[in-house]
Formats: structure tokens, C-alpha cells, sequence
């Protein structure tokens, strides 16, 4: 009788030991694998930066979009002109017209990712930029059609140098704050990106729900 | 490996919709209603796989798990790929709604793939073969969707060998996890609980294997 008892929990330990042993495969896959909430998923983003447009591509898990075709389109869906992708996943352009630009990013392997860059973003920049030199410009030859006397020229000189000043001091300001916003832009286009837990655990939820209404209607045909 | 929006064209995306309407409808009628909850549960595995990153070097690669739908579920494998994939897309925004298609006949291919290597096993006598055809099933299953990835990439004008073999190379590393990950869980699960893998049934399988196969576990039980 005791013999067979040993026999007995001998054969249930080797019959559980397949799942001690799968319990700790589980374990070592889950140490290994990051737990980031990522999914391979590429994006892109793309600001104005002065004259010029800088996209940038990159995948969610970090890695850049390198040597991927960058393609901008107008609205009607022309495509104005392509390029590729330094080695960061960064392809900078001159704006090639005032309107909405829609940009796309392909990496090969069917991983594409578009933008779109709206008129008002790119067009406000260089607008500024263009009508203070014009007004800077008109004072000037209004002082000279007025005032004929010797001061004045210089003073409206002066006061234009203070102008372009004022322009050196509004490009300058206005790449620093862009470049300050880098980051920013890249952080938000990241958390637009990211799965919340609440997606995960929601589209277990609809898998198990939507199962279980064909559950429930094939158990009601059959008898 | 999801197809995104806006890159194959028109009749390749509406050639994918009726492949996959035509074969979800075909193994849908085979789902019993014994099978649903298994088919809830590994559907919902395959929909969060793809959350699950491996690091290789300074890149990372994810799950797929066509082949382990494919080897629990036989072909009803396709339906649950195509579930996943739908909510993956909407969920997730993992490839896009007009290549919901196109996608599932690219994963569920590979998940019935998967399926026809793993009943492969039955033809072999060999020791731990759930482990060596659940490996290769996982393998052949992304191979497969590689194979299909690559040929509908092929009629945006990419070249069909270059396509496919860098394909294939990119794929590499998924599919040596792929095969690890899906045999050990084909070797777990013939151990702890072998009616839940596809094809264990005297269905399709010759009868002298399966009848070993399932007097092996009942001589076990027996002293108990």
C-alpha cells in the first residue's frame, strides 16, 4: 500500500513537472521581452522651420526611418517633389508652394505613414517675415519722397537697420523657439502614438463579447 | 508585419477583401460551438502579441503568432486572425481599414500554413515532434505571410525577387522567435493538455498514431 502511494505522487510530480517547467518559460519569455505597450507602428512629423520643411519618420519603438521615401503632395494629390531619408529618418525641403501639404513616408515593407501640414502653419512664418521687409522698405522711400534734408536719409536708414534688426531678432527668436518645440512635437506625436492599457484590455473585451453573441446564437440553433 | 493604408492599389485591396470574405465564410461554418472559447482565448493572445517587443541589438521585432493560431485552432485559425486584425487596426491603428483584407489573407495564410506543417507531425515517429513541428509551423507561418507580403508589394512596382528576399532577411529574426515561441508552447500544451491543439482529433489523422497518442495519457491516469 505505501508503495504504491509513493508510485502514486512519483507519477503526479512528473505529471505537473511539464508545467513547472512551462511556468518557468513563461517566466524567463516575460523578463526578456520589454514591457513597452509599442507596436511597431511608424509615424512621422513634420513642422516648418523658417523657409524650409523638416518631416521626420520613425518607428515606435524608437528606431528612425532611415533611407525611406519622402513624398510631398499638394491637395489635388499631385506629388511635388520626393526624397530620401538621412540616416536619422530626417528629410528637410524648401517649401515648395503655399497650401496644404501632405506629406508621406514610405520605409519599404508596406510600413507608410503620412502628414498633414496645413496652409496656415507654413504660410503665417514667411508671411511675417516678408511683409515686415516690405514695410520696412515702403517707410523708407516714403521718408525719402517727403523730407529732403540731409538728417533725415539717415535717420530712416537707422530707423530700417532697427527694423532689420527687429527682422535678425524675429528669425532668431523664432528658430530658437522651434527648436525648443522639437522635443515637444516629437513627445506629443509619440503619445498620439502610444496604446493605453485601456485599448489592450478593451479589445480583449470586444474579442470575448463578440464571441460569445455567436456563442449565444449558435447554442439557440441547435437543439 | 501590417500592410499600411495608402500603398497597394485598388484591385489588390478588393481582391483581398473577397479572398478573405470567402475563406472566413468557408471556415467559419466549420466553428463548433464547443470551439468558441478556445477561439476567444487565442484570438485574444494574436491581438496583444503584437504589443509584445523582443530587443535584437538596437532594433526590436514583435510578435506575430499566426503559427500558434494556427496549430490550436486548425483553419479556423483564419477567422480569429481576421478578428484580430480587425481590432488591431481599429484599436491599435496597425496597418489600415482598407487593407483589413489584404492583411488577413496575408496572416491568416500564414496561420493556415502554420496549420498544414503541424499536421505534417502525424507522418514522422520521432521524439518530442510537437516541439520540432511546432517550431517549424511558427517558422513557416511568417515565411508564408512574408511570401504573401512580398507579392502584393510586388504590384506597387517593387522588383519581386529583391522584394522578397529582403523580406525575407528582415523577417529573419521574427521567424527563429516565432519557431521558439511556438514550439515550447506546442510541447507545453501536447504534454499538459493535448486536446487543445488542432488536428489531435481521429479526424484527418491516421488511426494508428492518434490511437497511441491517446493511450499514452490514459495509462498515466489510470493508477490514480
Amino acid at each position: 500500500m505505501k508503495a504504491y502511494h509513493t508510485k502514486n505522487t512519483a507519477i503526479i510530480s512528473s505529471r505537473w513537472q511539464p508545467v513547472r517547467r512551462g511556468i518557468t518559460a513563461m517566466a524567463t519569455i516575460l523578463l526578456l521581452v520589454s514591457p513597452t505597450a509599442f507596436a511597431h507602428k511608424l509615424n512621422m512629423f513634420a513642422y516648418v522651420e523658417g523657409n524650409e520643411i523638416f518631416a521626420e519618420g520613425y518607428f515606435t519603438d524608437g528606431k528612425k526611418a532611415k533611407n525611406s521615401t519622402i513624398t510631398v503632395f499638394d491637395p489635388n494629390n499631385n506629388q511635388l517633389l520626393q526624397g530620401t531619408s538621412d540616416k536619422d529618418g530626417q528629410f528637410t525641403f524648401a517649401i515648395p508652394q503655399q497650401s496644404d501639404l501632405r506629406i508621406t513616408v514610405n520605409a519599404g515593407m508596406g510600413h507608410q505613414a503620412e502628414y498633414l501640414l496645413l496652409k496656415d502653419e507654413l504660410s503665417e512664418e514667411t508671411e511675417t517675415l516678408l511683409t515686415t521687409s516690405i514695410t520696412a522698405t515702403s517707410e523708407s522711400a516714403n521718408d525719402n519722397d517727403n523730407d529732403n534734408s540731409d538728417i533725415q536719409p539717415a535717420e530712416s536708414s537707422q530707423q530700417a537697420a532697427t527694423n532689420l534688426d527687429n527682422n535678425a531678432i524675429r528669425t532668431e527668436v523664432e528658430r530658437a523657439v522651434g527648436k525648443a518645440i522639437k522635443p515637444l512635437m516629437r513627445e506629443l506625436s509619440t503619445m498620439r502614438a502610444e496604446k493605453s492599457l485601456a485599448d489592450i484590455i478593451g479589445g480583449i473585451g470586444f474579442i470575448f463579447g463578440l464571441l460569445g453573441i455567436a456563442m449565444y446564437f449558435k447554442s439557440r440553433k441547435q437543439p | 508585419m501590417h500592410i499600411s493604408d495608402g500603398i497597394l492599389s485598388a484591385p489588390v485591396l478588393i481582391a483581398g477583401f473577397i479572398g478573405t470574405i470567402a475563406v472566413a465564410a468557408y471556415t467559419l461554418r466549420q466553428l463548433d460551438l464547443d470551439d468558441i472559447p478556445k477561439v476567444s482565448v487565442i484570438t485574444s493572445v494574436f491581438f496583444v502579441a503584437s504589443l509584445i517587443h523582443v530587443p535584437i541589438g538596437p532594433s526590436s521585432v514583435h510578435l506575430i503568432l499566426g503559427g500558434l493560431v494556427g496549430i490550436v485552432l486548425g483553419i479556423r485559425a483564419f477567422p480569429a486572425i481576421m478578428l484580430g486584425i480587425i481590432l488591431q487596426t481599429i484599436l491599435f491603428g496597425h496597418g489600415g481599414v482598407t487593407v483589413i483584407g489584404v492583411n488577413t489573407m496575408m496572416l491568416g495564410g500564414g496561420g493556415l500554413i502554420a496549420y498544414a506543417v503541424w499536421q505534417l507531425r502525424h507522418r514522422f515517429n520521432i521524439k518530442k515532434k510537437e516541439m520540432i513541428f511546432g517550431g517549424l509551423a511558427g517558422a513557416m507561418g511568417i515565411f508564408s505571410s512574408g511570401i504573401v507580403l512580398a507579392l502584393s508589394l510586388v504590384t506597387t512596382g517593387e522588383e519581386f525577387i529583391a522584394t522578397a528576399w529582403y523580406t525575407l532577411i528582415a523577417h529573419i529574426p521574427v521567424m527563429i522567435i516565432e519557431a521558439l515561441v511556438v514550439g515550447s508552447c506546442a510541447a507545453f500544451l501536447a504534454r499538459v493538455k493535448p486536446d487543445a491543439l488542432a488536428g489531435q482529433l481521429p479526424l484527418a489523422t491516421p488511426v494508428t498514431v492518434t490511437a497511441t497518442e491517446t493511450t499514452k495519457p490514459s495509462n498515466e491516469d489510470s493508477p490514480r
